[in-house]
């Protein structure tokens, strides 16, 4: 549905996004990741139609954002970072407002709006000016105009930046309902979006794409994947327990944290893809350590990032020569 | 039709919504009751003057406003969006950006109009019960609205640019400054340092490059009779009312048509 083909936008000597290329089919919500300056919202907004590209193209549902602007707008939902309204106006106003711009009118723009308010719970605050709403009911705001017309894809800008954990739960339940019906783009700096509700993720910085894949494939790529975490009540000295788990046979290091009176957090990391959660366990049992907790890590998707996005020379930008 | 509408709509019921209709229009009808009220105050006595005094006086303070008004009104139209962060959204629906450019600029010369409407009415029918004609005042009404309207679109044209508001906000002062303070200023300061010698085809010339003379000559010459400006002294040196109505015209469209250009660029 989404058909990004060698996008590239520089800002004068600037290459905000540099020839980047991916696809993105119904059903999939794909995270798009980055650092902040990486291209991610300039992406967005090629994608949206309203930045021109300097080279490459977006075909969305089979038609190019160069060729037809306004038709590839009629098929996009967007939310903008922050979740932009006006502020003076009620929800009902702006809905309607948008409703009549997207080319509704009468009894079926209507019936758009009051489709969009109760998707997204908004009934009780629909006649509140904007600005006097909480910052939960204005991305749901925000929300409701990208919705409102049903679109075939959904692109969002840190839809859930800034919010407290309930309303980004949600936000997120929400982008998972509508999921099965839509190609959804999440924009996000924030690593837990990605297992919440992404099916897929990019990673971009400089402006190119550095990782393109699966949540689980971009957690096995951290060197916590498959790691044991270990929390034990001991008196005994950490380096002594340090030394025993690094004598298994799969493990490949082991480092340790203190977590509290008497407790020593252990991550015992194995040799790739191998699982050394049993013989953890019975190392454990064999010393008669106090075990307060022993699980299998997925891997950290902060390490994962940090070590992507860092490993390429400059995180601002390409100079064009 | 109906997305220039909309925006228009919208651009309207803004101004509505926020007070700025209401609270410059009581502002605008304060000064022209007092005006038409004290029409005589230059005779030493209190009273309202006949049709012409009045509409004189009125005249000066239409010159003097309206300019500042209509670049109070344009001046963050298009910035405003920007900085809220609106103008995202704004582009992202399919509507095109001389769609949302033509469909503020219509919003925003109604709002320029019932403002001054509501500013003139009280004094107009001030004016009507003391004798003077309906005709004049529709007259300064329309002009108002016109002189206003091309400060607007200049207004409008600037908002197109990437700067901040404040910025943009000292640019219209600087503006109105400009062209309806100064502009009078340099003009009777260019006639001492040439000893009145320049002839009337150069002055004629000048006038052309500011718009709020150039209209304030089209309303003496269309509102009063040619002992005005006899009286003025500007018999011979101004240009005429088609010349006028063709240089206005140019003033009117030119901004927003670039306005339009910057805003496909986006």
């Amino acid at each position: 549905m989404i058909n990004i083909e060698k996008l590239t936008k520089d800002f004068g000597p600037f290459r905000a996004v540099d020839d980047i290329s991916f696809e993105v089919k119904k059903g999939e919500v794909l995270g798009f990741l980055g650092p902040n300056g990486a291209g991610k919202s300039t992406t967005m907004k090629m994608i949206t139609g309203f930045i021109t590209p300097t080279k490459g193209d977006a075909k969305i549902c089979g038609e190019s954002i160069l060729d037809a602007p306004i038709s590839v707008k009629q098929k996009i939902g967007y939310l903008p970072e922050g979740a932009p309204a006006y502020p003076d106006m009620t929800p009902f106003e702006f809905l309607h407002f948008i409703a009549e711009i997207r080319g509704f009118t009468g009894e079926d723009a209507n019936v758009k709006v009051n489709n969009a308010i109760k998707k997204v719970n908004l009934e009780s605050v629909i006649h509140k000016p904007i600005d006097n709403l909480s910052k939960g009911f204005k991305r749901r705001v925000g929300l409701a105009q990208a919705i409102l017309h049903d679109p075939e894809i959904l692109i969002m800008d840190e839809p859930t930046d800034g919010l407290d954990p309930n309303q980004k739960h949600e936000v997120r339940e929400l982008i998972k309902q509508m999921a099965k019906e839509k190609a959804i783009v999440v924009s996000t700096h924030i690593l837990e979006e990605v297992h919440a509700v992404c099916s897929r993720a990019i990673i971009i910085a400089q402006g190119k794409i550095l990782f393109d894949g699966t949540p689980d494939e971009l957690s096995a790529r951290s060197s916590f994947h498959n790691a044991v975490n270990l929390l034990l009540e001991t008196k005994d000295d950490a380096l002594a327990i340090e030394a025993k788990l690094n004598t298994l046979s799969h493990a490949s290091s082991v480092e340790h944290a203190a977590a509290g009176d008497n407790l020593i957090r252990f991550f015992v990391k194995p040799k790739k893809g191998v699982s050394i959660l049993n013989d953890v366990n019975e190392l454990a049992a064999s010393n008669h350590w106090t075990v307060k907790e022993l699980h299998v890590m997925e891997g950290q998707l902060d390490e994962v990032f940090r070590d992507i996005t860092t490993s390429s020379s400059d995180a601002k930008g390409v100079q064009l020569t | 039709m109906q997305q220039y509408l909309e925006v228009a709509k919208k651009e309207f019921l803004d101004h509505i919504r926020n007070g700025w209709v209401i609270a410059i229009a009581i502002s605008f009808m304060v000064f022209a009751c007092i005006i038409t009220l004290a029409g005589l105050g230059f005779t030493g006595e209190v009273g309202v003057g006949d049709n012409k005094t009045t509409l004189m006086s009125l005249s000066s303070l239409v010159f003097y406003l309206v300019p500042l008004l209509g670049l109070l009104l344009g001046y963050d139209s298009i910035a405003g969006e920007r900085e809220r962060g609106t103008l995202d959204l704004l582009l992202s629906y399919p509507i095109s950006t001389h769609q949302i450019i033509v469909g503020k600029w219509i919003g925003l010369v109604c709002v320029l109009f019932v403002t001054l409407f509501l500013g003139l009415i009280v004094p107009t029918i001030i004016g009507l019960s003391f004798g003077q004609t309906i005709g004049q005042w529709f007259a300064l009404l329309m002009m108002s609205t016109w002189l206003g309207l091309i400060f607007l679109t200049l207004a409008l044209w600037l908002s197109t640019y990437p700067w901040e508001r404040a910025k943009l906000l000292g640019i219209s002062i600087g503006l109105w400054l400009v062209l309806v303070i100064l502009f009078d200023v340099g003009f009777i300061g260019l006639l001492v340092a040439t000893s009145g010698e320049l002839s009337n085809t150069i002055v004629e010339n000048i006038f052309y490059i500011n718009p709020a003379s150039l209209l304030r000559f089209l309303m003496i010459q269309t509102m009063f009779d040619q002992s005005v400006i006899n009286e003025l002294g500007l018999q011979g040196s101004i240009p005429g009312v088609f010349s006028l109505l063709i240089a206005l015209l140019i003033w009117s469209a030119l901004p927003l048509v670039l306005a339009a250009r910057k805003m496909s660029r986006y």
